[in-house]
């Protein structure tokens, strides 16, 4: 049941392949395919990393009573998406964001030779003292293949709650996440990876450039049968500032191979940087606890599993 | 009275060393019983062999638990047949609500239990950070929602403070009486035997069961006087 505060959902852009199937009209917004933007707004090419040949330009100037929604999906054996995307907050405005970038359909072994690929880069850029939270979910066909390289930009005060999750890996995956904090401003990056039959290549960097920036990043990765996965995680401090990185493996399949690099990288005296980093197996301590309690063996991994990934 | 569980002369081996040595031990349903020993004496094993934990084997023996045969059953059946554990360190599951984790358990045992008593915990992670005392609530709001016939609890007061125990043992005590729950507790302490006044004592020197006694009182007399030692030699209890 809806309750009284419950904001309404909108879409706020929807592809299929290279096909815009839905794109908002609403006042105190701007959203555009990329390609538009770049000619409407010459302010923008500053911003977008190359000339755009497809993807959105989402740009809030007023503050929104909805939660947007965003879709890329894959579907027609051959697909090559290159998005070029441009997300803008203005100062002060709090945005809240879902989107998700999935296969919309199973590609067949047989046409392994028309091979999809969605490819996306983009900045966005969150103003004075704005706030976006922002949930970000992949779910792929294991035949697909994806890359992403995403770069957020927080001036002073800003702050961004960014959750990354990977509910179904693509067989080859590169991601990549910097973040760029202003004085002042805070960043708290999630990356929670459900990994099998994948090579994946991660990588997020958090840099302090100014005084009082804060930047905590999370990673959670599971390694199932075929999962080959190397995540570098990085903060770099240039100011006094402070940053966690807290990066934890489980392993579910001996063929499974996990690499977690935590790396601190300090270039002013005042920055207080820490990290944790584990990789391990399920606890067998664990599930007979929980298999005390009535939960079957199945179900009591599934519950640990589920927490790790929420941590 | 009917013999809820019945071990039966049982050996227990890990790491191919037996460890629990020809163990005979009954407990009516409603019964209370009290399990003591000298650290090392395999108290703790007896509830890993309890609980099905693979890492110990009976190598001779049975079990019977409300008429089936435990050591055939997994550890999720053995629960369902009404057999719950209070642990002794229960481990932490991060990133899962205790409330989450009792709401399963309610479905999985149609428990009512009230979950005030662990009012503070719900929206924790289970066992994480918890102080000892706080680990012991959680654990009995759990097994009271397991509707159980017979409670196990290891080491009840470690890590409980007099004002938690108090609140433990009076919920406990309560529960056992209203439900006729039959109780297996292990424990050093006289003054949690004192509230919970068991019917039976029993004692395991060095894996061996060398007592039992319906006079509780004068076993931990002895014990107190002369040490487990006594046990073994004192053939008064048996």
């Amino acid at each position: 049941m809806a309750t009284k505060n419950a904001k309404a959902v909108k879409t706020a852009y929807k592809q299929l392949d290279h096909h815009i199937e839905e794109i908002l009209s609403m006042s105190g917004s701007e959203v555009l395919s990329s390609v538009e933007a770049w000619d409407k707004f010459p302010w923008t090419r500053e911003y977008f990393v190359d000339k755009p040949k497809e993807g959105y330009f989402v740009w809030i100037k007023e503050q929104p009573n909805c939660s947007f929604l965003g879709c890329v999906s894959l579907d027609k054996p051959g697909t090559k998406q290159q998005l070029n995307n441009l997300i803008v907050i203005e100062a002060g405005l709090y945005v809240d964001l879902t989107g998700t970038c999935e296969s919309a359909s199973l590609l067949s072994e047989k046409v392994i030779g028309k091979s999809r690929s969605h490819q996306a880069k983009g900045k966005l850029l969150l103003r004075q003292g704005a706030s976006l939270y922002y949930q970000h979910v992949h779910d792929w066909d294991k035949n697909d293949q994806v890359s992403t390289n995403y770069e957020f930009f927080l001036e002073q005060g800003a702050s961004l709650e960014y959750t990354y999750k990977i509910e179904s890996a693509a067989r080859a995956m590169q991601l990549k996440a910097q973040i760029h904090l202003a004085k002042g401003a805070r960043s708290d990056l999630k990356i929670l990876a459900n990994c099998q039959d994948t090579k994946m290549n991660l990588t997020d960097i958090a840099y302090l450039n100014g005084a009082g920036a804060n930047a905590i990043s999370t990673l959670r990765l599971v390694g199932r049968k075929g999962a080959e996965v190397k995540a570098r995680s990085r903060i770099i401090a240039k100011a006094a500032a402070k940053g966690h990185l807290d990066c934890g493996g489980l392993m579910l399949d001996k063929s499974a191979k996990l690499e977690l690099i935590p790396e601190l990288l300090v270039e002013n005296p005042n920055a207080q940087l820490t990290h944790e980093a584990s990789i391990g197996k399920l606890s067998a301590e664990q599930i007979l606890y929980l298999r005390s309690r009535g939960l079957s063996a199945g179900e009591a991994e599934d519950l640990i599993l589920r927490g790790f990934l929420s941590e | 009275m009917k013999n809820l569980l019945k071990i039966n002369n049982l050996n227990v081996e890990a790491d191919k060393k037996l460890i629990l040595k020809n163990i005979s031990l009954s407990i009516n349903s409603g019964e209370l019983v009290a399990l003591m020993g000298a650290n090392g004496a395999g108290k703790s094993t007896l509830v890993r062999v309890l609980l099905g934990d693979d890492n110990y084997q009976v190598s001779a023996g049975s079990i019977k638990f409300a008429d089936q045969d435990l050591i055939a059953l997994k550890p999720e059946e053995r629960a369902k047949s009404g057999l719950a554990f209070v642990w002794q360190q229960a481990p932490a599951i991060k990133g899962v609500e205790l409330f989450t984790l009792l709401n399963l358990i309610q479905e999985i045992h149609d428990g009512d239990y009230d979950y005030e008593l662990a009012d503070s915990l719900l929206f924790r992670e289970i066992n994480s950070n918890f102080s000892g005392g706080e680990k012991k609530i959680a654990e009995l709001v759990q097994v009271l929602n397991q509707n159980p016939k017979l409670l196990v609890i290891d080491e009840l007061d470690s890590g409980l403070d007099i004002e938690n125990l108090g609140k433990v043992l009076t919920a406990l005590k309560k529960e056992l009486k209203k439900r006729k729950i039959a109780l297996l507790i292990i424990t050093h302490s006289g003054a949690v035997l004192d509230e919970i006044k068991p019917d039976r004592i029993a004692i395991l020197r060095q894996g061996e069961l060398v007592c039992q006694s319906r006079d509780v009182k004068k076993v931990l007399n002895t014990i107190k006087k002369y040490g487990y030692q006594k046990c073994e030699s004192c053939k008064n209890c048996l």
